[in-house]
C-alpha cells in the first residue's frame, strides 16, 4: 500500500508499507547474520545489500588512548579548580589577618607606643627605630636586587 | 525543505532527559548506569575513564557522520565527554544512559553544523536515486566500479554523500543498532520523520544498486 503523507516535516513524501517491510526484513536477516537464499523475495535481496553496507564499521575511530587522556584531562581540570579555591580562600584570609591587624594597631598602637618608650632605658627609642630602619632598608634593597635578577 | 529538528542547545541538554513519547522498556536504565553514574560522581578512580570506554564508540559514530571531518570529530567527542562529566549530577536515570550522552552527542555535532552553516538535512526527493548518483562526484568512475561488481563501493561512496542527517540516522539504525525510539530520544525527531528519512534514503540506496544498468542502456 502506498501512503503519500503530507506534514511540514516532509511536505510530500511517499512511504509504500510494503516496501519498508522488505527494508526491515533486510536488515533483521542482516543483524542476525541469516545467510541469503535464493528462495528470498528478490526486493529483501536487494535491500540486504544495502543493509550489509550500512552495517560495515567507520573508517575511523577514537584513538586507543582517548578515554585515558579524556579521564587525565578531567583529574587535571579538577585539581586545578581545587587548586584555585585554595588560593583564593589563602589571599582573603590574609587579607582580613592585615585588616584585623591594622585596626588593632589604630586602636591600641599608641597605647603600645608608650608603653615600651616607659620599659626602655632613655634614648633607647632613637636607637630601636634607626636599627629598623636599616633592617628595613636592607630588606628591600635585597628585595629588589633579587626581583631585576630574575 | 529541511525536518524539523527538535530545539534543544548544548547548554538545555541536561535537562532533557525526559522523552514523552519513548516506551519505558527503551529508556529504563540499567543498574550498571546507576552504579557507574554513582561511581562517577563519587569521583571513583578509574570511573569516568570507563564511562568513557562504554560510550565513546557511540559518540565517534554520531559525531563521524555528522561532521566527518576526523580531527573535528576528535574534538567534538571530547568536547562532549566533558560536558557529560559537568551536567551527570543533573542525570535523572529517566532514560537509558547511553540515549542522554547520544543527545549531548548529537547536540554538540549539530550546534557545529550550525556554525559552519552545513545544512544538516537535504529537500526530500522522491527520485530513483539519480540524485545520489550525481553527487557520488566526478572523481568517482562508477562504470568501473559496476563493472568489477563493486557494488559496495558505490553505496559507500554515496552513503558518504549523503546529508549529516541521513547519514547519521542510517549509522544508528544499521551499525548501533538502535531502536527508532532511541534514535528519536537521541535527536529529538519524531519517531515518523526517521522512518520516514529511513525508508527514503534506503529506497535511494536500492535504486542507486539498479541504476547502472539504466545508464548503461
Amino acid at each position: 500500500m502506498t501512503i503519500r503523507k503530507h506534514s511540514p516535516d516532509h511536505p510530500e513524501s511517499v512511504f509504500d508499507e510494503r516496501e519498508w517491510q522488505a527494508q526491515e526484513r533486510a536488515a533483521q536477516a542482516e543483524r542476525s547474520g541469516v545467510p541469503a537464499a535464493g528462495s528470498d523475495d528478490p526486493l529483501v535481496a536487494r535491500y540486504r545489500g544495502v543493509s550489509r553496507a550500512l552495517r560495515q564499521p567507520l573508517a575511523s575511530a577514537p584513538p586507543a588512548d582517548f578515554a585515558a587522556n579524556l579521564a587525565r584531562q578531567v583529574m587535571a581540570a579538577r585539581e586545578a579548580s581545587e587548586g584555585r579555591l585554595e588560593r583564593i580562600s589563602l589571599q582573603v584570609l590574609t587579607a582580613l589577618l592585615g585588616l584585623s591587624g591594622g585596626v588593632t594597631c589604630v586602636l591600641y598602637g599608641r597605647e603600645w607606643i608608650q608603653a615600651i618608650t616607659r620599659a626602655m632605658p632613655e634614648g633607647a627609642m632613637q636607637w630601636t627605630v634607626l636599627v629598623a630602619a636599616c633592617a628595613g632598608m636592607h630588606w628591600a634593597l635585597e628585595h629588589w636586587r633579587a626581583r631585576r635578577a630574575r | 525543505m529541511a525536518p524539523a529538528v527538535a530545539k534543544g542547545s548544548i547548554s538545555g541538554i541536561c535537562n532533557r532527559s525526559r522523552p514523552g513519547r519513548i516506551s519505558k522498556t527503551m529508556t529504563e536504565p540499567s543498574t550498571d548506569d546507576h552504579d557507574l553514574v554513582a561511581a562517577v560522581l563519587a569521583q571513583a578512580p578509574g570511573a569516568f575513564e570507563r564511562l568513557v570506554r562504554e560510550y565513546q564508540g557511540l559518540c565517534w559514530h554520531i559525531i563521524q557522520r555528522m561532521v566527518r571531518h576526523p580531527e573535528d570529530t576528535r574534538e567534538l567527542c571530547q568536547e562532549t565527554f566533558l560536558r557529560v562529566h559537568q551536567c551527570l549530577h543533573q542525570f535523572r536515570h529517566q532514560s537509558a544512559l547511553k540515549s542522554w550522552i547520544g543527545q549531548v552527542a548529537y547536540s554538540v555535532a549539530k550546534r557545529h553544523l550550525e556554525r559552519l552553516r552545513i545544512p544538516l538535512a537535504d529537500v526530500p526527493d522522491d527520485g530513483d536515486g539519480a540524485s545520489l548518483l550525481e553527487q557520488i562526484g566526478d572523481g568517482f568512475d562508477l562504470e568501473s566500479a559496476c563493472a568489477d561488481a563493486q557494488a559496495e563501493s558505490v553505496l559507500h561512496a554515496a552513503i558518504e554523500t549523503l546529508p549529516p542527517l541521513q547519514r547519521t540516522l542510517l549509522t544508528l539504525y544499521h551499525l548501533d543498532e538502535l531502536s527508532i525510539p532511541e534514535i528519536a530520544t537521541i535527536t529529538g525527531l519524531a519517531e515518523g520523520t526517521i522512518k520516514s528519512h529511513l525508508f527514503r534514503t534506503r529506497k535511494q540506496l536500492r535504486d542507486l544498486l539498479e541504476a547502472p544498468l539504466g545508464v548503461a542502456a
